[in-house]
């Protein structure tokens, strides 16, 4: 099984090393910055690539990946928007936007 | 397809430079000498003015923590204890606002939002021009009743979704373009149309109540049908200038997303249910009060306000963990808008700046005190928070008023309003800078469209004002 983690911040991290447990599973992982929790907590050496996913790019880059599974993590874009005016609600539109864009199974953790 | 970065926000949490230009010039003030007709107080009034105005324009700190330190200046300036300099925090205006926030964040939690752009969206057909004016015209009814910045921050994302479906990628950027700054345009202007659509127009509501009463209808008896007319105009502009294609997009994604949705839960159901009796009680409480014999001022806005939150929160709609990311700081910047007028007036440096003003505003035509104070109200908001520069420019205005001899409503709203074109810069307002980092529009295009559309607009408020006041209606 093949798996895209969209985000490393904390529960990306989490369930980068909960999948890590499954040696069939394939995880990969991207996020917006090249240096996110996951890199910095030494859980992952680098990332696959560092790319800001949205609605828009969500289903092209999928199909470059070709996962069965996408996971995102919240988090890292609620990092991202944080300090701005109603960023959380932002941030979380743009999740769920992603989630509903997306073609293949996309679960927000 | 095209892809656009979403930006990664970086910015200083705290700039001591900017501090210490703030204090400079609260400090040259304070050394300046003393006009004849002025009193210590008057002066440290008029320090405490410029330190509001820099604090607020230059954002050394977060805009809310900027705000909140405009009491502890009045305070340290020796203007006011601290009971008195916090007081201004209690008016009426601020509490609608706190509606408004829960309001929003209700109809974000719960769905409805973006549900009611899921069906403005299937009104349109696919056909892009209509697809703009249904989200728009969506965006705009929202945003007249929740504040403004929330039902933006919802709907961007949205139109990311809706670019996707778009095969060829230059019209899928201009789509996407047009999309975002259509919504922040309507959320503007919506938000012009009420007292809780926006903060500018709860400082300047609390001010002129203050001069006489001024109620929920007495603001949107002149906004809401200039609203009506400003969404379309900027729809239409807004379709010329980014060449918008007359496109049909295939609708299917959204029809199944609206499948998927379901019918309205009860909690949905609930929401637009408080939500229309607020908008009853606000409109027709001041009458209804007086037909049912009810205390005065039982069904004003703020107490409607105030209800509507406890029912929202006892009844487990919104709780107060859900509010963790919602836009407090316009609370704030709001208080401190009061916090300033109040002292002006008790200082008596309102009146001193009004017969400062006097010899060179008195007898000029309403026409030109009113195109030059809408001009600097546009000027002004493109580089500054909106709600900060309502603050600032509330007691200046009705101070001008005074000295011009003009009904201060005639000044403050028309202003206000164009303070709420706040379409050029990232800075302009939070909405601008949600259309800023979607990426989804360059700098250089924010600034040419926001000029192009908001100049017209602005234009158009003064107009009718100018063309109320001669038919005395206002």
């Amino acid at each position: 099984m093949r798996i895209w983690l969209i985000g490393a911040d904390q529960a990306g991290t989490v369930a980068l090393q909960q999948l890590r447990k499954n040696p069939d599973i394939q995880v990969v992982v991207s996020d917006a910055v090249s240096r996110p929790k996951a890199v910095e907590q030494r859980v992952l050496a680098q990332l696959d690539f560092v790319e800001s996913v949205t609605p828009l790019n969500i289903n092209q880059i999928a199909r470059r990946i070709r996962p069965d599974l996408i996971l995102l993590d919240g988090g890292a874009i609620q990092r991202a928007f944080a300090r701005l005016s109603e960023g959380f609600a932002f941030a979380e539109s743009i999740q769920n936007e992603i989630a509903a864009a997306s073609d293949i199974p996309c679960i927000i953790l | 397809m095209i892809q656009y970065p979403l930006q990664v926000t970086r910015q200083t949490v705290f700039d001591l430079r900017r501090f210490f230009i703030v204090l400079g010039l609260t400090a040259l003030v304070l050394l300046l000498p003393f006009p004849d007709n002025l009193a210590e107080e008057g002066q440290r009034a008029i320090a405490l003015f410029v330190f509001t105005g820099a604090i607020l324009a230059l954002e050394p700190a977060p805009l809310p923590i900027s705000a909140l330190l405009v009491p502890v200046a009045q305070v340290a300036l020796g203007i006011d204890n601290v009971s008195g300099a916090f007081s201004a925090f209690a008016q009426p205006s601020l509490f609608l606002v706190l509606s408004s926030l829960f309001l929003a964040e209700a109809l974000r939690k719960h769905g409805l939002t973006r549900r009611l752009a899921i069906y403005a969206m299937i009104a349109s057909g696919g056909q892009l021009p209509r697809l703009l004016f249904n989200v728009m015209l969506m965006t705009t009814l929202l945003s007249m009743w929740v504040l403004n910045t929330a039902t933006t921050a919802v709907l961007i994302p949205v139109a990311l979704t809706i670019a996707q479906y778009v095969p060829q990628p230059e019209q899928a950027r201009r789509t996407v373009a047009t999309l975002v700054l259509g919504i922040a345009y309507a959320a503007s202007l919506g938000g012009m149309a009420t007292v809780v659509g926006s903060g500018e127009n709860a400082i300047a509501a609390g001010y002129l109540n203050s001069l006489r009463p001024f109620t929920f209808m007495d603001w949107s008896i002149y906004a809401i049908p200039l609203v009506l007319l400003l969404m379309p105009l900027s729809w239409w502009l807004l379709i010329k200038l980014m060449k918008m294609p007359d496109l049909k997009i295939d609708i299917m994604p959204v029809l199944r997303e609206f499948v998927r949705l379901g019918p309205f839960t009860d909690t949905q159901v609930r929401i637009l249910l408080v939500l229309a009796l607020c908008v009853i009680l606000w409109v027709f409480g001041g009458y209804l009060e007086g037909l049912l014999n009810l205390p005065q001022t039982l069904l004003s806005s703020a107490i409607v306000s105030i209800v509507a939150v406890a029912f929202l929160s006892i009844s487990e709609v919104v709780d107060w963990n859900d509010l963790k990311g919602v836009n407090w700081g316009v609370f704030l910047v709001i208080g401190a808008g009061f916090t300033l007028g109040d002292t002006l007036q008790k200082t008596g440096a309102a009146t001193w700046f009004a017969e400062m003003l006097a010899p060179s505003l008195s007898g000029l035509p309403y026409g030109v005190v009113l195109f030059a104070v809408v001009a600097v109200g546009f000027a002004l908001t493109q580089f500054m928070n909106n709600v900060a520069l309502g603050a600032i420019l509330s007691p200046l205005l009705i101070s001008i008023a005074g000295a011009s001899g003009i009904d201060a409503v005639r000044l403050v709203m028309p202003v206000m309003l164009a303070v709420g074109v706040a379409f050029m810069l990232p800075s302009a307002s939070a909405r601008m800078t949600l259309v800023s980092v979607s990426g989804a529009v360059s700098r250089a295009e924010m600034s040419r469209i926001g000029f192009l559309v908001g100049l017209p607009s602005v234009l158009l408020i003064a107009a009718v004002f100018l063309l109320l006041s001669v038919f005395g209606l206002v």
